[in-house]
């Protein structure tokens, strides 16, 4: 036998998968709503979100979902992904809910948002971590924006406030800690959630949110630290007033409201001048961290005017 | 008591004290620590510390308030300057891996100076460096038992910083250590109280002799 003879090991591997790739192929073009449809995974790469420095590497999937700040369900960053294993999780069953200063007041499903703002999108952001630690993730999802403008908030409407589950039956070690001002609640200025960067994810690399992560859909804010990018949506509502969020209420000296990326403003137990760029190595690479995540151009229009060292 | 049996007991105990490290050891060679090993090595040599320290410090407590030594007590009693060198081995890894994350270079040092947890843990493990280097028989007779156990009760001093330094930098195991740091003052204090009445009725029934 020769050698070109021999199926490489990838086409055999991936051969049902590229028989199914096909059969989808020559379909979408008879039915183009099916490739491009508005909620279908894998979506399609917004190319000008792609990997945000050439320096910087994909974080590999199985890190991105194995270490998790969700406190619903550990404290343990490395245990979330065994505790949410109980979660009972079905994605169509889920609702969030629209309120406050808004005309279009209704619950939706997460497939009806999606269509509502027009459908879903790759895009590559920096997520970094208010612990100083980063990674880069690819998320999907749609702009925060394109859904407002479709839920029409009134004039009035100055904020938009986010809030999760509050079901104990779901998030396990709630109950352990009932100091805490449950359920996870965060927020956004108007303006902050009309930014384009600003992105409700359902997905990331290319397939559905894993529970771990904020499933069915959480909302991403690379340049602002990671915990402002609340998971497990429930409620979306449009207040006049700057919501109270669950860290900013707990230890206000340490978390505030606006939550900026900043390597100016040390956080008051370490510095935040550099992070570690997780891997799983145990002497991780570490960069000078950016302003606003490298997301100055962006977003410093926002703060202008703003004391970024008090509104922290 | 043949020496044998007592030498195979002690042991046996120390293997067993080994037993978390075992178990963290395991884990990084299973490649199963997690995303952030050096992090998750940090807390946790810095938290199997804690145990050893705190098992010293109760067996202290423990003493004081039984008026006869138990076999039991007399064995443990004899354990404890393993134990104490063991916690200390545990916080010379906690400090390299805090230095392996924060970097090599100056920034572990500007922020010594502005974090103050950063301050008090440094206190605490100079003052059980101290300690550790004089766990042994030839300090305890250069310094003499009395000057001996003296200068080892500057472990007192070092679990108030350590208790310091970790109430101001633990936030979400706060309940957990702080019940557990809080317990151990508690016990000392009411310790002291007992000693010292303990103290003053013997004082009574010498004095009440000699009338």
């Amino acid at each position: 036998m020769m050698k070109e003879q021999i199926t490489p090991e990838f086409l055999f591997l991936h051969r049902r998968e590229l028989i199914q790739k096909g059969f989808l192929l020559g379909m979408a073009s008879v039915f183009p709503k099916w490739a491009f449809g508005a909620t279908s995974f894998p979506a399609k790469k917004n190319e000008k979100y792609g990997l945000p420095d050439k320096d910087l590497v994909l974080t590999k999937e199985d890190v991105a979902t194995s270490y998790n700040n969700f406190y619903e369900f550990s404290l343990e960053k490395g245990e979330v992904k065994t505790k949410v294993e109980k979660w009972n999780f079905n994605s169509k069953d889920w609702k969030i809910e629209i309120s406050g200063l808004v005309e279009k007041k209704k619950s939706y499903s997460v497939e009806e948002l999606c269509e509502l703002a027009g459908g879903i999108e790759e895009r590559i952001y920096r997520f970094r971590c208010v612990e100083a630690w980063s990674m880069v993730v690819p998320w999907t999802g749609f702009p925060l924006a394109r859904l407002i403008e479709k839920l029409k908030p009134k004039s009035s409407a100055k904020f938009v406030k986010f809030q999760s589950f509050s079901d104990q039956k779901i998030g396990s070690n709630m109950s352990e800690l009932p100091q805490y001002p449950w359920p996870y609640t965060e927020g956004l200025t108007l303006a902050e959630a009309m930014n384009p960067l600003t992105l409700i994810a359902t997905g990331m690399y290319g397939k559905t949110l894993p529970k771990q992560n904020g499933a069915p859909l959480r909302l991403v804010t690379p340049w602002k630290y990671g915990f402002k990018s609340i998971k497990s949506i429930v409620k979306i509502e449009f207040t006049d007033v700057q919501p109270k969020t669950l860290w900013s209420s707990l230890a206000p000296a340490e978390y505030g409201f606006y939550a900026n990326v900043n390597p100016q403003v040390d956080h008051p137990r370490w510095s935040q001048a550099t992070e570690r760029i997780l891997d799983s190595s145990f002497f991780p690479k570490r960069k000078p961290t950016l302003m606003f995540n490298g997301y100055e151009k962006e977003v410093a229009d926002l703060y202008k005017g703003l004391d970024l060292a008090k509104n922290y | 008591m043949s020496l044998k049996i007592r030498n195979l007991k002690s042991s046996l105990f120390r293997i067993l004290l080994l037993v978390p490290a075992g178990y963290w050891v395991y884990l990084i060679g299973s490649g199963s620590i997690g995303v952030d090993p050096a992090k998750t090595l940090n807390h946790k040599t810095g938290e199997i510390a804690l145990y050893y320290i705190l098992f010293n410090l109760l067996l202290g407590i423990l003493i004081s308030f039984s008026f006869r030594f138990p076999v039991f007590l007399r064995f443990l009693l004899m354990q404890r300057r393993f134990v104490g060198v063991l916690s200390f081995v545990f916080l010379i890894f906690h400090i390299f891996l805090y230095l392996t994350m924060e970097g090599f270079e100056t920034k572990a040092w500007t922020q010594l100076v502005t974090k103050t947890y950063l301050i008090f843990g440094l206190g605490a493990w100079i003052i059980l460096f101290a300690l550790a280097v004089t766990s042994n028989d030839f300090s305890v007779r250069r310094l003499g038992v009395k000057r001996w156990k003296r200068f080892h009760r500057l472990v007192y001093i070092a679990s108030a910083l350590f208790t310091a330094h970790i109430l101001s930098i633990e936030k979400t195991d706060l309940i957990k250590y702080g019940s557990l740091l809080l317990s151990l003052w508690g016990l000392q204090i009411i310790r002291v109280l007992w000693v010292w009445r303990k103290k003053r009725i013997t004082r009574k029934v010498i004095n009440a002799k000699q009338v």
